[in-house]
């Protein structure tokens, strides 16, 4: 090994004074501000402020929001992952899926929102079709525009987001502890409840909150379908940003703040339950 | 314990066939090894056994019933992998209970016999560790364990060994073979190592294209190889091509001249084959010493230096080689490379193959 | 083993009719601007209007601008630390995978403010310093596909090894750079750049927010304001996605080898 030279800063230099400047001096400007008062002082009122029932409300939406759709997706995307890992598909249609799957994970934003008003919006594909059957969706109370509608627009993303992820662990299942599992006794479901599960929990779990946190930071896709009308906390801050509507900035550094913590942990968890997963991929 | 009958089994995936007629009869508490190359159908016949592949045709029978069409989980067979396939998610007690709370014993007779198992295999007081936090030879000492907790009828070894390091691979090989001959359980073992074949087993099964070449204890296979594929396949071998000249005076015609067997050869005068020698067969002449059967005179080429054999590489005719192994003794000259011997080979270790 | 077969079937089928009814729809409904007959006035529509072709130009070069810069910070960061810093590794790679835990819109609050007009570094008073900061949080957007992308590609070819190979050699600093190593590395820059090109391509969030008219404002105005238009661009964007996403599995999956090392041009007997 050379010598560490003082030179060998040199080469990390730009690296780091580009992530100071965009990156940690914005994220600490953002931290610092929501526990300050907008005199300069010390003050824990801005997160209290989270609390009001406006913004708390918002949380609990996007929260919800969240939730579902990572539910969802999880269940889908883990049928769809098992089908096409273990259901004995034909290996064109595995390529074909997985192919699609990397595109339809990047496939978010508006276009996404355009594609779905073209299918299930009030003039859409599918809400005609159903129509002339005498089936009137928005008659029963289904709107594209409400939570289930938004729901089911993210599952475009959110379940080949799963089956991507989820891959690796269905592939890390090996056919050896099945056919152990037989040798000893044991018929399919036995399998499955002793052995399958128990591996295969931390990675859905962990996948579970990687698509949680990716419905959480989701913009474009709502406010293309909903324009700013769903309060969520992603358009709230953006409306705070826009015009100050919550008339203190302070609470906007909070709002802010209350979002990425909200990441932080959801992040913390996939990447321990990984860890944990990980551990029996031998 | 019990008896295994493998009747005409036949193996297809698609039109290419794997098992070609297979029988074999493992008598109670048999270990009898199926020995072979890669692609011999081996562990496909294995797998017909344990129930993970359907036969295209052919019956398996354990202690006179027929379990051909019974599934994996209703034979009551134990199995040991190659990669160990220890369920990740279970300590090594909870692996080796699997088999017992799956056929739903009491508690307290499961808890009895995973002790048992784990003395027996010499991991007692390791039960609460998890697969990860073990050795290759551990792990496969549970896996084991394992297999031979629920008492099955028939124990299938695949290639359970080939993953581990040298020196545990052979401490290994002896430990099951003890646990088999103290439990008295029938044994198939699927290897590509005939070494480790010979080592083990009561009978050994060479196979070749999803047929049988041989089955035989280790000696009848190593000593009389029936066909040139089990000689050539287990072992060194020297191969010399001759002519019959007289059968039944077991006379014949080779390249570096006549060689006499004096003993009666079953093919007409005339027929092409070959003579096999194995290199320890073979031994060097020196001046004085009277050689009673068959000799050559050879140029040593070069000598390998193999710990307990120096083997020798020598031409006893324009494009013949002859491979002779000798003892490593101390002191003892032996010829340098460039020197020219003689070669003697007992005429009752000449065997003639096709 | 047959009812599972039957299961995945129906499984596959139900989530293939879902993934390409609004794909159909889309399409169907793209054609149909004109009344009573199926054309693609809509297509032809977008592509005659300036404000597209102004927009997606202006996020082309945005896009760009953000992935040569992203690739000269991270290229020789990722080779440094590696190499001669291994200690800084973990902070390195920490503050490279922080943007995926921040959402764009807090990001572009935390430029806006700190960069705003009362700042020490004004950027956003001027339309040339928004633009920069627009291309700033774009290269921070991509910094962990882009880092991840090179440093699995340093990590495939034993960096270090390959350095010292080449200063046994007698090569010079610059060129074990330029000769050595960009050139086994350029198949991961490429697959890092396109990641980030589908990233920033359709951005809304920090674009609206520094008021750029980018594509992905546009898309969200044309939804108000159009019918048919959204439609044959949602059908466009697949395509463009599927383009990209394929140029870069084939980037990511070249071996660095062959056409890129002289030496094994031909069979030498």
């Amino acid at each position: 090994m050379q010598p560490i030279s003082r030179m060998s800063w040199l080469g990390v230099l730009p690296w780091f004074g580009f992530t100071l400047l965009f990156l940690i001096a914005p994220m600490s400007y953002l931290i610092l501000g929501a526990f300050q008062s907008p005199e300069g002082g010390l003050t824990l009122a801005n997160m209290a402020g989270l609390s009001a029932p406006d913004i708390a409300a918002s949380f609990w939406l996007s929260i919800r929001l969240s939730l579902a759709s990572a539910l969802v997706g999880t269940v889908t995307g883990l049928l769809l992952a098992h089908a096409v890992v273990l259901g004995g598909l034909p290996i064109w249609l595995r390529r074909a899926i997985t192919a699609f799957c990397g595109v339809a994970s990047n496939f978010a934003g508006v276009p996404l929102a355009f594609a779905f008003i073209a299918t299930l919006g009030r003039l859409g594909l599918v809400t005609v079709l159903l129509k002339s059957l005498g089936l009137d969706l928005y008659a029963m109370g289904f709107s594209l525009f409400s939570f289930w509608g938004l729901t089911l627009t993210y599952l475009y993303f959110q379940m080949p987001l799963m089956l991507l992820v989820i891959t690796p662990a269905l592939e890390g299942l090996r056919p050896e502890w099945r056919e152990a599992a037989e040798s000893l006794g044991a018929d399919g479901a036995q399998y499955w409840l002793r052995v399958g599960a128990p591996v295969l929990a931390p990675s859905v779990l962990g996948c579970f909150l990687l698509l949680f946190a990716n419905a959480f930071g989701t913009l474009a896709t709502i406010i293309a379908l909903t324009g700013s009308n769903f309060s969520v906390v992603p358009i709230l801050l953006f409306q705070q940003i826009r015009g100050n509507v919550l008339y203190n900035p302070n609470l906007g550094y909070a709002l802010a703040l209350g979002m990425v913590l909200i990441m932080v942990v959801s992040n913390l968890l996939y990447l321990a339950l990984r860890a944990r997963a990980e551990r029996w991929q031998k | 314990m019990s008896q295994l009958t493998l009747r005409a089994l036949n193996k297809s995936f698609g039109t290419n066939a794997v098992v070609k007629d297979f029988d074999l009869t493992m008598e109670d508490g048999e270990f009898i090894s199926l020995l072979g190359p890669s692609g011999c159908g081996k562990t496909t016949v294995l797998r017909m056994v344990a129930g993970f592949e359907a036969p295209s045709s052919g019956a398996i029978h354990i202690d006179g019933n027929d379990v051909t069409a019974l599934q994996a989980r209703q034979r009551q067979i134990g199995m040991m992998f190659q990669s160990y396939a220890l369920f990740p998610n279970l300590t090594v007690a909870g692996n080796v209970a699997f088999g017992l709370k799956v056929a739903r014993l009491p508690r307290a007779e499961v808890d009895l016999r995973v002790n048992e198992m784990l003395e027996m295999v010499g991991l007692a007081g390791l039960g609460g560790r998890y697969p990860y936090q073990l050795s290759g030879g551990q792990q496969q000492r549970v896996a084991l364990a394992r297999a031979i907790a629920p008492r099955p009828r028939v124990l299938l070894l695949d290639e359970p060994l080939s993953a581990l390091d040298a020196k545990i691979r052979v401490s290994l090989r002896g430990e099951i073979r003890a646990i088999q001959r103290r439990l008295g359980i029938s044994t198939l073992f699927v290897t590509h190592d005939q070494e480790e074949a010979m080592a083990m087993s009561d009978r050994v099964v060479v196979m070749a294209h999803g047929r049988a070449e041989q089955v035989g204890r280790p000696d009848q296979i190593y000593n009389r190889p029936a066909t040139r594929f089990v000689a050539e396949f287990i072992g060194a071998l020297n191969l010399l091509p001759a002519t019959v000249t007289d059968p039944a005076a077991g006379q014949l015609d080779t390249p570096v001249g006549p060689v006499a067997l004096n003993r009666p050869i079953a093919r007409s005068a005339g027929a092409a084959l070959h003579l096999a020698i194995r290199p320890e067969g073979l031994h060097i002449l020196l001046n004085g010493d009277v050689a009673n059967g068959p000799t050559f005179t050879g140029k040593v080429l070069d000598r390998d230096f193999l710990g307990p054999i120096i083997r020798l590489r020598t031409e006893i005719g324009p494009g013949t080689a002859m491979t002779v192994d000798c003892f490593n003794r101390d002191g003892a000259s032996l010829p340098e490379p460039g020197q020219t011997i003689r070669l003697a080979v007992d005429a009752a270790a000449v065997f003639p193959l096709d | 083993m047959k009812r599972v077969s039957l299961a995945s079937w129906l499984i596959t089928i139900l989530a293939g009719l879902y993934f390409l009814v609004p794909l159909y729809a889309a399409f169907q409904f793209s054609l149909q601007m004109k009344r009573d007959t199926l054309s693609f006035a809509a297509y032809a529509s977008v592509f005659q209007s300036d404000v597209f072709l102004r927009a997606f130009v202006f996020s082309l070069v945005a896009s760009l601008a953000a992935i040569m810069a992203g690739a000269a910070l991270v290229v020789p960061t990722a080779y440094w630390v590696r190499l001669r810093l291994p200690k800084l590794r973990p902070v390195v790679e920490f503050i490279s995978l922080l943007p995926l835990i921040i959402p764009s819109v807090v990001l572009v609050f935390g430029h806006i403010r700190m960069f705003g007009s009362s700042s020490f570094l004004p950027l956003t008073t001027t339309d040339l310093g928004t633009n920069l900061l627009l291309v700033a949080g774009y290269v921070v957007l991509s910094l962990p596909y882009m880092f991840r992308a090179i440093d699995n590609g340093m990590a495939a070819i034993d960096i270090g090894t390959l350095t010292e190979a080449a200063e046994s050699l007698g090569a010079s600093r610059a060129r074990i750079i330029l000769g050595v190593i960009f050139p086994n590395i350029r198949a991961a820059i490429v697959s890092g750049a396109f990641l980030t090109f589908s990233i920033c391509l359709g951005e809304f969030a920090i674009a609206s927010l520094l008021n750029r008219q980018t594509f992905g404002p546009y898309l969200v105005q044309l939804g108000q304001d159009r019918a048919y238009e959204p439609a044959a661009l949602a059908i466009m964007s697949f395509g463009l996605t599927w383009i990209l996403m394929a140029l870069m599995q084939a980037f990511a999956n070249r071996k660095p080898g062959q056409r890129l090392l002289p030496f094994r041009k031909g069979p030498t007997r």
